[in-house]
């Protein structure tokens, strides 16, 4: 690293910002990195961007948990079959054409979730709030975590007017049933704002005779 | 008969060297998209992209990188114009997801645990809004860990540019998440 001596000046807000990321990285030369300290220790804007920052990076390194055998193929012929599909034709996700149970990955990012425990909580209801700009399509993530293995769950999900689930347009509800496997299970549910307003979004998930219901709130305005 | 034999071998040949780099795409383009179906449209249209346009994956003696080097650059530079729409009949178990999160979370004060999920709740849902490009690059510097020189050896990129790239990236998640807690009421510095 070339040397940074004519920086031994007293540091501004604006060259500590200059070195702030090596300063986080933990890669900077021992002198610039002492100038960057006491700049910190008097300076508390720039003091509470570092602590900002290494919170970002904590929470980006916890993101990598997953390793290369989370994404085993556990049939390449039919991984294969799938990948040589015309890529137009198809209607799945590529490994969800492939036979049930081959991947399963730990889901990070999330917009918005919603967690149930299922035989702990009842009748409980949780609202969340999404907001969508006019003609916008967001993934809404719904969580589940369920104590134990469901066979079947029977899910139903009602959306205002002013919403579409994407490629369904017109359709205001939609039911199906799935199961739901022991702990965290997502749901991805693609929306588009077809107008602005607001609205909830009413959803329950019915197994046995327990039903949950929740409610998001969704928001589309116009773009300023 | 010749031609369909031959197209048939070739289609082997490229099972066979893309087969054991398959689980690394695959989580690298989960990284980018953070969404499994979007990753495994982008690591399809990856690998017909290569074996269509031309039989360069012939000649490379290390695959690895330069498979990589190729899914950075599909997502950053072509995605957005061709990723497909999601799906609604979509349920993924999240196996193992409770024991992972418990690994990174060694304090066991729940009110701490509780403000690092909301953490990264909201660094999950700012990085997802980044362009391709700050995302691919926050991905590989601090999620997956990379330092900045062994990104430009893995891209091509020139160091300056990941510097200052980097410096931009992280500007825009800060910006997006100066509302996070425990630093709501601290964020008051300028962007």
């Amino acid at each position: 690293m070339k040397s940074r001596d004519n920086q031994r000046c007293i540091m501004n807000c604006s060259t500590f910002d200059i070195f702030l990321d090596e300063y986080i990285d933990g890669i900077l030369d021992a002198d610039v990195k002492s100038q960057c300290e006491d700049h910190i220790v008097g300076c508390s804007e720039c003091s509470a961007k570092v602590r900002h920052t290494r919170e970002i990076k904590r929470s980006l390194k916890s993101m990598n948990k997953l390793s290369d055998q989370d994404f085993a193929i556990n049939n390449e012929k039919d991984f294969w079959i799938a990948v040589w599909e015309n890529p137009t034709q198809k209607e799945k996700p590529l490994l969800e054409r492939m036979r049930k149970g081959v991947l399963s990955v730990a889901v990070v990012a999330i917009f918005s979730f919603v967690s149930f425990y299922f035989g702990i909580k009842s009748g409980s209801s949780q609202v969340e709030e999404v907001n969508f700009s006019v003609m916008q399509e967001k993934d809404v993530f719904l969580m589940f975590t369920s104590e134990q293995n469901e066979s079947l769950a029977l899910f139903t999900i009602e959306i205002p007017d002013d919403f579409d689930f994407a490629g369904k347009e017109g359709q205001r509800i939609i039911t199906w049933s799935s199961s739901l496997k022991q702990g965290k299970n997502l749901l991805t549910l693609p929306l588009v704002a077809k107008a602005s307003g607001s609205g909830v979004l009413n959803a329950s998930v019915k197994i046995g005779t327990e039903t949950q219901k929740f409610k998001i709130r969704l928001t589309s305005k116009n773009k300023a | 008969m010749g031609v369909a034999s031959f197209t048939f071998s070739k289609k082997k040949k490229f099972e066979q060297r893309l087969t054991p780099i398959l689980p690394s795409l695959l989580k690298r383009a989960y990284y980018f998209t953070q969404s499994k179906p979007e990753s495994e449209d982008l690591v399809q249209n990856l690998l017909l992209k290569i074996y269509e346009k031309s039989d360069d994956w012939l000649e490379v003696d290390n695959i690895g990188p330069w498979m990589m080097k190729a899914l950075y650059h599909l997502y950053v530079d072509d995605w957005r114009k061709t990723r497909r729409q999601p799906h609604l009949d979509q349920i993924e178990p999240l196996e193992d997801s409770s024991e992972r999160l418990a690994e990174i979370r060694p304090d066991s004060d729940p009110e701490k645990c509780a403000e690092q999920d909301r953490c990264l709740v909201e660094v999950s849902r700012a990085l997802s809004s980044l362009s391709e490009e700050h995302r691919a690059l926050i991905v590989l510097h601090d999620v997956e860990g990379l330092s900045l020189p062994e990104i430009k050896r893995e891209l091509g990129v020139p160091l300056g540019t990941l510097k200052s790239r980097l410096h931009r990236a992280r500007q825009n998640l800060r910006e997006k998440t100066k509302n996070m807690e425990p630093f709501g009421d601290q964020c008051r510095y300028e962007k």
